[in-house]
């Protein structure tokens, strides 16, 4: 059986990531699933998480925000909506995107009637950068 | 040079749509093959048409060759061949300006192809366009957009873009896939994904051509001015030295006439 696994992360942005691995373990709807060499074809949806890729040169860690994954042929496509390697992540730029979506919030509930505020809008950013931080903390990156 | 720029841009998100809708058609592709049943409005088998939507790319301004022209030419083409009421969404200034002077039936105008380059804006133009289909009373949807083969050439083409064709969504061996979590709502997911991705790598491809045109229509007229100011120069430096000419004559004639030579 073959023993590689082509992995692609592809948003509208482009690849952000296209490489063979040992395994893969991916944020689904329904929790964290771990894909290895010869998985039956396997379609999902894609949650907000932390994607970790075991390659040959250690483990590797990328960002992704909804979307869906297709596995087949011992390929497997992550088609993100969002997507962003550990190693590109910005950790000023996360902090600051976090601080405003904190901000927003705050201000939604405690501020006087914000009815202008999106809040679901605000919340997944939060939830994007507490993941992108994640993503970055696994890979050793916030020391 | 500013569309040249622009270009370079434009470009570089056209190759990166492409990655992303090619993978997403080829997914879908195995889907549709595959021995489970799934039925979804996206995927059902064409009937008669008594109403069909169109979507019309064009540009935001002229100055661009034959750009437009051939845009509307096609159009123009598709709306006599339908034999039924066509609902048109124009994209790009020039499309609803074109679209309105022919008196369709312009169900929505989008006055700015350029917004398709802005992730946001791009998002909204085409869930908003899927949603009209999604709204009941078209029978299919259809876009004629320009696709950019490469710099030079632009080729006006009109897709269907829903019902997904079956040309499109056949894959040589089936697969079964396992789904996570069920195979409706996944697909229910994905099928939108796929119909937005495609109306954006349609229309950035549209944008791109328009930037492409402008810079070929732009270079061939600086170069004829250029051919011009030079023809001109030539002319001018031939009357002036006939003048020139002409002076010496007269002096040197009339100076022989005083019978000073």
């Amino acid at each position: 059986m073959n023993s590689e696994l082509i992995v692609e992360i592809v948003t509208q942005f482009g690849v952000e990531f296209q490489g063979p691995v040992d395994g893969v373990v991916v944020p689904g709807a329904l929790g964290y699933l771990g894909i290895r060499p010869g998985h039956a074809p396997l379609l999902t949806s894609l949650a907000t998480g932390v994607v970790t890729l075991h390659t040959s040169g250690g483990d590797e860690y990328s960002a992704v925000a909804g979307g869906v994954m297709e596995v087949f042929d011992n390929r497997v496509t992550l088609l993100a909506d969002a997507a962003e390697m550990a190693s590109k992540i910005d950790i000023e730029r996360v902090q600051q995107a976090m601080r405003r979506a904190q901000q927003r919030l705050e201000a939604a509930y405690r501020g006087p009637e914000r009815e202008a505020i999106d809040t679901d809008r605000a919340r997944l950013a939060l939830a994007r950068a507490l993941n992108r931080l994640h993503a970055a903390g696994k890979a050793g990156m916030l020391g | 040079m500013v569309s040249a720029v622009q270009l370079r841009r434009v470009q570089e998100g056209v190759e990166r749509r492409r990655e992303y809708f090619l993978r997403l058609s080829e997914i879908l592709a195995r889907i549709s093959s595959s021995e489970t049943p799934i039925s979804h409005p996206y995927l059902r088998e064409p009937g008669p048409q008594r109403r069909v939507g169109l979507v019309l790319a064009a540009g935001d301004r002229g100055l661009c060759g034959s750009y437009n022209t051939n845009v509307f030419r096609a159009t123009e083409q598709f709306v006599r061949g339908t034999g039924c009421p066509v609902d048109v969404i124009a994209v790009g200034a020039k499309a609803v300006a074109y679209a309105r002077r022919s008196g369709w039936n312009v169900i929505e105008a989008y006055y700015s192809l350029r917004d398709v380059q802005e992730t946001e804006k791009a998002a909204q133009i085409c869930r908003e366009i899927r949603e009209y289909f999604d709204a009941g009373g078209l029978d299919s949807l259809h876009i004629v957009y320009t696709q950019f083969v490469s710099i030079s050439r632009h080729v006006p083409t009109l897709q269907q873009v829903l019902p997904i064709p079956h040309d499109i969504a056949q894959a040589e061996a089936p697969v079964e896939y396992i789904y996570e979590p069920d195979a409706a709502e996944l697909i229910n997911t994905l099928l939108p994904m796929a119909v937005e991705a495609e109306l954006r790598y349609y229309l950035v491809q549209s944008l791109a051509c328009e930037h492409a045109a402008r810079m070929i229509a732009m270079t061939a007229s600086s170069d004829n001015a250029e051919e011009m100011r030079d023809n001109l120069v030539r002319q001018l430096n031939r009357a002036r030295q006939q003048k020139i000419t002409n002076e010496i004559l007269e002096v040197a004639t009339g100076a022989e006439a005083l019978g000073h030579l």
